[in-house]
């Protein structure tokens, strides 16, 4: 009973939202239509469409011959250049008219003609349809409009300076470029452009999101990726259905490969020469207005422990650091599972001194060890969420009062082992050491240390065994995840376990689509 | 139709093939209670008298190109007896892969976990063995080179952690035992690790480019026997006749192993390394059975099978034998005789069948 009433209410509910909709479509509708070559009444569309929004400026004015010609200029305070509104148009219109109005070629009813002859800026638009003027005109361009002509002209004045391209926070290096990308699009477009000069490089542009109209790049060398990776980006970015997308995330989320995975199957990075190195191997990136995030697709599991100062170091501590970050990664997901199963399982196998160590650390625990690396690890996870999330110096003290006090104080009061905080400590500091996979070390973490809980030993070994086999399962884009390990790939296995010399690695791997058969 | 449509290659089948040989390693135990110290013999021979019947199913594959083992039947041998006949095959790997699951439920109870359930064992083992038959071939295949080459760096590993430990003349006297027991030894070495991989008349079907399919095969079976070859000539080098008096040969030698009384326990390792192989040999017998009960039934996917039939398994593997040594006497005695026309008979009655019929013909598509 209640559950039909409730269907009913839903039903209801959905209708409504529907009709909603729809009403929402037809307000679209109104703005598919041409323009009016009456400026009053283009002028009271624009403001109905707008709501009479206040910080929307509508500037009219008269120029050309004798002023008789009328015009108009509408745009956005917050978002439009208002000195360069008046220096570049306002000026020119009023002011430059003048000369030109006994030159038999110009004509100020036509909007061509104003934009050859008396508009000095470069990035201009002209526009027939209302709806590509409000597009404009809420993008951030000025809008003329002039008396007696069915077009407007949209001129792109942009207000305010985008943030200076610094490191970036995430991704610092001690050997290697320091920039990185920012918020705004073009300029992360021309940082790379910079870094490679070929008319090969093709930028793509779509627009996502139905109501922020977002600005979404595809980039890739034409020579270089192989046509199916960039149709298949194609394909995922134009099915996406959202209101809006403001940040790489977003896109990430509705274009990978399996949406139930606690592994990436998209890279992200903010630094150009990450995404350049990564295109040159037949990758394609998707930079995203907005956001410092660029996407790179496809991924594999390897790259994960490759980081960009392996290329630019020399190649013996680059293959120790690479293998150094393997092993924090197993540490990170596996050291508390492999210490609980080892004292509560496999007691025998532990060498007798360290065996009585851990014993004698023990003995006032109250808790099970399961319970005490788990509430270690809960803690653990508390004090970085705090420290993340709190301004830097506060956020450090955090860490030093958490970590230290905190680990001190609860082994004084006999509820937490020391060895215990060891293993939670380096399990912890493991986790930081391949940060593209933090999520997954997190979450596997948990999963094998509850697994080790309940069946020691032979529960993780199946743990990672069903690991091993989803990680087999996974593609990014038609490339099986594990690739090159598995499929077995000879050439790729140079840039994996080891870097090799850069002399040795002529291949571009990507392009191959790392086909089963290796 | 076939159910399975992913795709392998060739080489994968290589490692297909080798791993799951090395998933056989533990029961080498089964014969060292009646080869003794001539293990190492029986292996050999029991790879040379089966190698002919592997080709023959290489052969086949080669033959009936993208059709599995339940299509074939149909083919060759008409609706009605080639059903009869997949039936058998459906039974044999249902029953060799509830034995193998219960192998290792009997690995943990006696050796590492012995307080667990024994049906938890199972039943976790089954479900993890569940989860990656789920995943398909393709997932298997990709990883099987990691299961390879896990195997042959525990058994190369664990050879030369024993050397010092060695005594060659443990081999000694050569021939000494009954024929009737060293042709006992060859039949299991037979049935048990080669013969078996008449199962992959499964899986070859889902091969993408053929051609090396026999060469591969029997690379992949002399990997795999060489593994099984090294754990046999370890383990009577190691421990002599008294190999005969442990429950597991295998895990008595490797309990050897004492490198500056730091590297001990290694039993541990050989724990994994067999948790590891059994599981993938088992996740082949699996998918196996699978497809093949899906074939036979003309499902579009075996996905909906997997999980009832990892239940019945587990039921099976529990309640099947009274014992570890119950297990071990019928599997010596009783239990590899079933299997004997599924390996031996069949697929070279199938080849000939097909030779004189000429199948499977122009006309394949419109039978299939």
């Amino acid at each position: 009973m209640f559950r039909y009433i409730f269907k009913k209410t839903r039903s209801s509910s959905l209708k409504k939202e529907n009709n909603h909709k729809l009403q929402g479509v037809g307000q679209g509708n109104v703005c598919n239509v041409p323009l009016s070559s009456d400026l009053c009444k283009n002028l009271e569309t624009i403001k109905g469409i707008l709501h009479d929004s206040s910080d929307v400026t509508v500037h009219e004015f008269n120029f050309g011959h004798d002023r008789r010609s009328r015009g108009a200029l509408v745009f956005i305070n917050s978002l439009a250049d208002k000195n360069e509104i008046q220096k570049n148009i306002l000026q020119p219109l009023m002011f430059g008219s003048l000369l030109l109005s006994n030159d038999a070629d110009m004509d100020f009813n036509s909007i061509e003609s104003i934009r050859k002859n008396l508009v000095p800026i470069a990035d201009t638009l002209i526009v027939a349809l209302l709806s590509d003027l409000v597009g404009n005109l809420l993008a951030g361009a000025v809008i003329l409009l002039i008396d007696g002509s069915k077009e407007a002209l949209a001129v792109r004045v942009g207000k305010g300076e985008p943030r200076a391209v610094d490191e970036p926070a995430t991704e610092a290096v001690v050997r290697g470029p320091r920039e990185g990308f920012i918020e705004d699009v073009n300029v992360n477009i021309a940082l790379i452009r910079r870094k490679i000069k070929v008319p090969d490089l093709c930028v793509e542009k779509l627009v996502i999101g139905e109501k922020s109209k977002t600005d979404v790049y595809i980039i890739y060398f034409k020579s270089v990726a192989a046509p199916e990776l960039v149709e298949e980006i194609r394909r995922r970015l134009n099915s996406i259905k959202i209101d809006a997308v403001l940040e790489s995330g977003y896109i990430e989320q509705f274009i990978e490969d399996n949406h139930w995975s606690i592994f990436p199957t998209i890279s992200n990075t903010e630094k150009p020469d990450k995404v350049v190195a990564k295109m040159l191997e037949g990758r394609a990136a998707i930079l995203v207005d907005g956001t410092p995030f660029a996407l790179v697709a496809p991924m594999v599991f390897i790259e994960s422990f490759q980081s960009v100062e392996d290329y630019y170091s020399r190649l013996f501590l680059a293959s120790v650091m690479r293998f150094v970050r393997i092993l924090s990664y197993i540490i990170s997901a596996l050291g508390p599972a492999i210490y609980v199963a080892l004292t509560v399982f496999h007691q025998e196998l532990i060498p007798t001194m360290l065996l009585i160590s851990i014993a004698e650390g023990r003995e006032r625990v109250p808790f099970p060890a399961i319970l005490e690396a788990s509430l270690m690890l809960f803690v653990f996870d508390i004090l970085r969420e705090a420290g993340v999330r709190l301004p830097k110096p506060v956020g450090q003290t955090v860490g030093i009062v958490g970590a230290i006090v905190l680990g001190e104080a609860s082994v004084q009061a006999g509820l937490i082992s020391p060895i215990m905080v060891i293993v939670v400590s380096t399990t912890a500091i493991a986790s930081f050491a391949v940060p593209a996979q933090t999520d997954s070390g997190t979450i596997l973490r948990y999963i094998y240390l509850a697994l080790a809980g309940i069946a020691g030993g032979f529960g993780v070994i199946m743990g990672l065994l069903v690991t091993l086999v989803h990680l087999a399962s996974l593609r990014s884009f038609g490339t099986p995840y594990l690739w090159p390990v598995a499929p077995l790939n000879l050439s790729g296995l140079k840039d994996t376990f080891i870097r090799m010399p850069l002399w040795t690695m002529s291949k571009r791997l990507y392009n191959e689509k790392g086909s089963d058969s290796g | 139709m076939n159910v399975e449509k992913g795709k392998i290659s060739d080489r994968q089948l290589l490692f297909l093939i080798a791993g799951f040989v090395q998933g056989s390693a533990l029961l080498i135990d089964f014969t060292i209670g009646i080869t003794e110290h001539q293990t190492w013999m029986v292996i050999l021979a029991g790879l040379a008298v089966t190698s002919p019947f592997i080709l023959t199913c290489a052969v086949l594959a080669k033959r009936f190109r993208g059709m599995n083992l339940v299509q074939i039947n149909d083919m060759v041998y008409g609706r009605f007896l080639g059903k009869v006949i997949s039936v058998y095959y459906i039974f044999f790997f249902l029953m060799t892969l509830s034995f193998n699951i219960r192998d290792i439920g009997e690995l943990y109870a006696a050796f590492l976990t012995p307080d667990t359930p024994f049906i938890f064992l199972l039943a976790v083992f089954a479900a993890t063995c569940a989860y990656a038959v789920a995943k398909g071939v393709e997932a298997l295949a990709r990883v099987s080179h990691l299961f390879v080459i896990t195997g042959i760096f525990v058994v190369s590993s664990t050879f030369i952690l024993l050397i010092d430990q060695m005594e060659f003349s443990n081999f000694l006297p050569m021939f000494d035992l009954p024929f009737i027991r060293i042709f006992q030894g060859i039949h299991i070495m037979s049935a048990i690790p080669f013969g078996e991989t008449v199962i992959f008349l499964m899986i070859t079907g889902c091969l993408d480019k053929t051609g090396h399919e026999v060469r591969n095969t029997f690379a992949g079976l002399l990997i795999g026997a060489a593994s099984l070859l090294a754990v046999a000539v370890r383990n009577t080098a190691v421990l002599g006749k008294t190999q005969t008096i442990w429950t597991s040969a295998t895990f008595q030698s490797i309990r050897l192993i004492d490198i500056g009384t730091v590297l001990t326990r290694m039993d541990f390792l050989i724990g994994v390394a067999q948790t590891v192989l059994i599981f993938f040999k088992c996740c082949l017998f699996f998918y196996a059975l699978a497809t093949a009960f899906a074939q036979l039934l003309g499902l579009k996917s075996y996905l909906p099978l997997v999980l009832p039939l990892a239940g019945i398994e587990v039921i099976i593997a529990a309640t099947v034998f009274q014992s570890p040594i119950d297990h071990a006497s019928i599997t010596q005695s009783a239990g590899i005789i079933y299997s004997v026309p599924l390996m031996f008979v069949i697929p070279p009655l199938t080849l000939l069948i097909a030779g004189i019929r000429g199948l499977p013909g122009r006309d394949r598509g419109e039978e299939t």
